[in-house]
């Protein structure tokens, strides 16, 4: 199923919201980063398996340290899709 | 032919060094605080080992405590097998030392460097000595002196890896203690976790902790459940689930995902840190010494890192 830019960041912006446990109510924009967000490295390799079973892809090893934003995510899942 | 025999644990033994590190005692030589290593490793304390206290001496300690409680004499043990990847010298392995230092005669004794998974893998070859009948006793020690292996200046190893010594007894028995291991590696993912020269030319521990944390709750799961198949039983038939003790937070997550209540979950790391290949004995030492358990308990052993390598089985509670 072909999803929109808009469909994958808000889908993007809710995994991530699920993983935070501070602030959780507040705005998240694609040039966040996760660090800013509150989720620390195991929590963003929390957040890649949540994607990778949401999205039915797989994020290789090497590109687990290249996700910095939100819209990192975002642009990896259009290009993986 | 022969017969073949049963095999269980008759007996745990721990060695903690003396000297504890606190989170505090990092932080003020460090720019880490004691926050930051509560919330990213679960750990308050680890113990560092003394020069003296070497992989052999603290071996040694726990293998004479695990003896003494199975009320096997060291005449009686047959093959001794020291689980570690930090003994200061390669050569000679430090099996015959553990022996000798017990007064264990003249028994078959040899290293085994599996890492983190080291005693899981032991407790698989010991076990099928006994049942072979090639070894009326195997005593089974995992010790490391990691702490020989940190840099000072890199907080994601320092503030982790402790040291010490966890020992159990496999012993022949009229019943089945001790299930079918389930192991296997991934030898690809090999630079994520081992040790690197330091430009001042020491051996230091290294570690990629976002890729093992990640190969860890995607893949261990799999094994834990394929090992609790092998004896027939399902994860919620466990009583007991001791997996190696690599952070709090790699416990906490595997324990989500197999669904294993808090309850069932043996956690040492918190006061021990993670000591590789001797903190699945420590923490199932820790755990029987608590009073929790009752022999014959179901416990769901699991070893998991460096490697990648990886095994797990199904034991009972002496």
């Amino acid at each position: 199923m072909t999803m929109t830019v808009d469909q994958v960041s808000a889908d993007v912006e809710r995994l991530t919201r699920k993983l935070m446990t501070e602030d959780v109510d507040r705005p998240i924009s694609p040039d966040d980063t996760f660090v800013e967000l509150g989720l620390d490295s195991l929590k963003l390799v929390d957040l890649l398996g949540a994607a990778e079973v949401h999205f039915d892809m797989e994020v290789p090893d090497e590109e687990v340290g290249s996700f910095v934003r939100v819209r990192d995510l975002t642009d990896f899942v259009l290009r993986a899709r | 032919m022969s017969d073949i025999f049963g095999s269980a644990i008759t007996g745990l033994g721990a060695y903690r060094p003396h000297q504890v590190v606190t989170n505090p005692d990092i932080s003020s030589r460090t720019e880490v605080t004691p926050e930051w290593i509560e919330e990213r490793t679960g750990i308050r304390t680890r113990y560092r080992a003394s020069a003296e206290e070497t992989v052999p001496v603290m071996a040694a300690e726990a293998g004479g405590k695990a003896l003494a409680m199975a009320n096997v004499d060291p005449s009686e043990v047959d093959l001794l097998i020291l689980a570690t990847a930090t003994k200061r010298d390669r050569i000679p392995g430090g099996a015959p030392e553990v022996a000798y230092r017990i007064g264990i005669p003249a028994t078959g004794a040899f290293d085994l460097n599996a890492a983190c998974a080291g005693f899981a893998y032991s407790v698989a070859l010991a076990s099928n000595a006994v049942r072979l009948g090639e070894a009326r006793n195997v005593l089974v020690v995992g010790a490391e002196h990691l702490s020989e292996f940190i840099d000072p200046n890199d907080p994601a190893t320092y503030v982790i890896f402790g040291d010490g010594a966890g020992a159990a007894v496999i012993s022949r028995s009229g019943t089945e203690g001790i299930g079918p291991v389930v192991w296997g590696s991934d030898g690809r993912r090999a630079p994520i976790l081992g040790t690197t020269w330091g430009a001042d030319g020491k051996e230091y521990a290294s570690m990629n902790g976002p890729l093992v944390y990640r190969w860890s709750t995607k893949n261990v799961p799999p094994v834990a459940r394929q090992a609790c198949a092998k004896v027939g039983l399902d994860i919620s038939d466990i009583d007991w689930f001791v997996p190696h003790q690599a952070n709090l937070r790699i416990i906490e997550q595997l324990a989500e995902i197999l669904e294993i209540p808090e309850e069932k979950v043996a956690v040492d790391v918190v006061d021990t840190g993670n000591t590789s290949a001797a903190s699945v004995p420590l923490a199932l030492s820790r755990l029987h010494e608590s009073g929790r358990t009752r022999p014959g308990d179901k416990v769901l052993l699991l070893g998991f890192g460096a490697g990648l390598a990886y095994a797990g089985q199904v034991v009972r509670m002496p």
